[in-house]
């Protein structure tokens, strides 16, 4: 054993001194595969933790959603239905909700006004505005936001307070106000909401009751918080196949290329091969420091470049894929994702990128490492 | 390289390989285990559950983008529910399927 | 001892351009002597060399080391038997570029797992004697001619192998450092150590030193050389 491991350092030794010499090839060889593997582990890594992210935080959203359909649009629902869906057996704490989308004028930002629920009371003429607001607006608790409503009226609500920036994911673009605020800014009747959330007593019935609204509110849309998880679920799993599929070709081109490289061996690594063997070297010997390269190259540039993707998604909120988020938004929440990594993932794309180039680089040496040693006298 | 080290070397390259790599596979395995960190979540998990939210606020650029468990079936994707947006968040994102194959809302919906 | 027995190398068998390197050759080179191989350049020598020190095979005849047939013996035993028993000098020396001078001579030790200070240690001894410990840590693409060959011989005897083999040794060497090199295997026999070279460098088969000179000419040793 001991005479093993010191084997496998020498070999190393060697074979680092060996790509010490072809320095700029070699480097430029693990440039471009950490590249590839830094923008797949972070596509993997961000998709993965983002999912897992809204499945824990959304796990506490309401069970069930009530909509109110017209002519296959959103509508608002009117008070008379919460107290049929109130009266529903199985039913519990059902009460309307007041949100909705303005757009800002002023910035071309995009907010959520929404009512909070009794425990979040809010007094008339203040709000509670989420940290991208603040950004946005450039706003501090005291100071005043000033927005115009579509009749062109203008409302000036004091900032009461700021969500915290943890909550960012879910509260970036909130505004929070009173009830009589929300009603008079969007000139709604008191009798109307945007929809129903309820809650229902035993959690196993969720499907009984969602039919039961549908039966007694046949112009509603029913959403269920299993709906809710699901459609993150299913968030970027598309785009991710897309993105996956695409760097995938990068990957094989990648491996083409490696495969050229390496194949074709050059006359001086012929040479070397002849040398190794003519003073006493086995061909064993040679396929196990060859295997050191290659396994060198592609697990040193995987590691590194799982690292640095790990940093970029969890320490720097995944900053390059920030552009591709955002897109046309004006406002993008500052958020940090909690280090979620799937480990199948991870050593899939380890299997795949070390994998083919340690083969890929293997047989052309082992055809080489069978000459006769004789051949360097020649 | 070291031009005095006589009989020893001052540092082996095996040795500074083998390290870097065991920092690499130690940062690998170990960020399998990263995720047990609760503590960082539970603000926003509070106003989920107080506030009643039902969407993450990462696409605010259109109200189906915004609140994308929220959105009526169609108004997304207009000509046909998987055709692109042209909003590029909506590129990003996949439409809600739930109702056109699934679920308890759509049977009582026509 | 080594001793060849109707040892016939033929090159590219079987194809239009076949040719016989070595035809139907006997040998005995003994043991602590000093064997010159000398003879025109395309005489079959340099082959001739490598059947020795089992880096070829014979197409047909056998060969003995130390009384044992090696001709038939299997790959891995025949490169254990390289190491072991054989050191080779090549013409071109053959050291690897980007590699230190005592990196390179102790590169027949490198896979055999043995500690890497005692191996270092060795390789440093060896340096010393030849006289270019000073350059130990220079690449050696760097080194001159003599300094290249000392380099070359001490990883030939790293293994300490009982015997040493040269392909001609003084070709880049001009006469001061051929004189240098002869006094160097001169130390060699005296340890006790078989020597094997080929040269057709006067300097070299004339030395008093040399116990045995073969002439080889086409693939066969002449009788009486001129």
């Amino acid at each position: 054993m001991k005479i093993w491991i010191e084997r496998q350092r020498s070999l190393i030794d060697f074979t680092v001194a060996g790509l010490l010499r072809r320095k700029v090839r070699n480097l430029g060889l693990m440039a471009v595969y950490s590249c590839v593997v830094f923008i797949l582990a972070t596509v993997m890594l961000f998709t993965h933790s983002l999912r897992k992210e809204a499945s824990v935080l959304l796990s506490d959203a309401p069970e069930i959603t009530v909509q109110r359909v017209i002519m296959g649009r959103h509508a608002l629902i009117e008070h008379t239905d919460l107290d049929v869906v109130s009266k529903i057996r199985g039913a519990r704490h059902a009460r309307g909700r007041l949100w909705g989308y303005f757009y800002d004028t002023a910035n071309g930002a995009n907010y959520t006004l929404m009512v909070p629920d009794k425990v979040h009371t809010i007094k008339q003429g203040q709000v509670q505005i989420g940290a991208g607001v603040a950004r946005a607006r450039d706003l501090k608790k005291g100071k005043f936001l000033f927005l115009t409503t579509n009749r062109g009226k203008l409302f000036k609500l004091q900032v009461s307070g700021i969500l915290s920036t943890e909550s960012e994911l879910v509260s970036s673009d909130l505004v929070l106000m009173s009830e009589q605020d929300y009603r008079n800014f969007f000139r709604l009747p008191s009798n109307v909401y945007t929809d129903l959330v309820l809650n229902v007593r035993n959690s196993r019935e969720v499907t009984k009751i969602a039919e039961k609204i549908s039966a007694v509110l046949p112009d509603s849309r029913v959403i269920t918080r299993d709906d809710i998880l699901r459609t993150y679920e299913s968030l970027f799993s598309w785009r991710e196949g897309i993105l996956l599929a695409l760097l995938g070709g990068a990957l094989c081109s990648f491996i083409i290329f490696a495969w050229d490289k390496t194949s074709g061996l050059s006359a001086s690594e012929r040479q070397e091969i002849g040398i190794l063997k003519a003073v006493g070297w086995e061909t064993s010997d040679i396929l196990t420091m060859k295997l050191w390269e290659s396994v060198l190259i592609s697990l040193g540039a995987f590691l590194f470049a799982y690292t640095l993707a790990y940093l970029h998604v969890f320490y720097f909120s995944a900053g390059l894929l920030e552009p591709v988020l955002k897109g046309w938004a004006i406002l993008y929440p500052q958020f940090h994702l909690t280090p979620e990594v799937d480990p199948l993932q991870v050593m899939t794309l380890l299997f795949f990128t070390v994998f083919p180039y340690v083969a890929a680089t293997l047989v052309p040496i082992w055809r080489a490492a069978i000459i006769d040693p004789d051949t360097v006298m020649r | 390289m070291s031009h005095k080290g006589k009989t020893a070397d001052r540092f082996r390259y095996s040795d500074v390989v083998l390290m870097l790599f065991s920092i690499g596979l130690l940062i690998m395995i170990g960020s399998f285990f990263g995720g047990r960190d609760t503590q960082s979540r539970a603000p926003a998990r509070e106003l989920v559950s107080s506030l009643g939210l039902s969407d993450l606020a990462l696409f605010t650029e259109a109200r189906y983008l915004r609140h994308l468990s929220q959105a009526d079936l169609h108004s997304a994707f207009q000509d046909h529910p998987v055709s692109f947006d042209h909003f590029p968040g909506g590129s990003l994102v996949m439409p809600r399927l739930i109702g056109i194959t699934e679920g308890v809302d759509h049977e009582n919906m026509d | 001892m080594i001793v060849f027995e109707n040892v016939t190398k033929t090159y590219n068998e079987g194809a239009e351009n076949a040719f016989n390197a070595i035809l139907n050759l006997d040998l005995t080179i003994n043991s602590r002597e000093i064997t010159v191989l000398r003879g025109p350049s395309g005489s079959g020598k340099t082959t001739l060399l490598t059947l020795i020190g089992g880096m070829a095979r014979p197409t047909s005849g056998r060969i003995h080391v130390a009384e044992r047939e090696v001709t038939s013996l299997p790959e891995r035993f025949l490169t254990k038997m390289r190491q072991d028993t054989f050191g080779f000098v090549f013409q071109s020396f053959n050291l690897i570029k980007g590699l230190s001078v005592l990196d390179n001579v102790m590169l027949p030790l490198t896979p055999l797992g043995r500690p890497r200070n005692q191996i270092r240690k060795e390789a440093y001894a060896l340096l010393e004697r030849l006289h270019i410990q000073s350059k130990a840590h220079n690449l050696v693409e760097t080194l001159s001619g003599g300094e290249a060959q000392r380099t070359a011989i001490a990883r030939a005897l790293i293994n300490n192998p009982p015997v040493l083999i040269a392909d001609e040794p003084t070709a880049n060497l001009d006469t001061g450092l051929s004189y240098a090199f002869m006094d160097i295997i001169k130390e060699l026999k005296d340890q006790g150590k078989t020597v094997v070279m080929t040269s057709h460098d006067p300097l070299v088969w004339k030395s008093e030193i040399v116990d045995q000179v073969i002439s080889v000419r086409d693939g066969k040793i002449e009788s009486n050389p001129t």
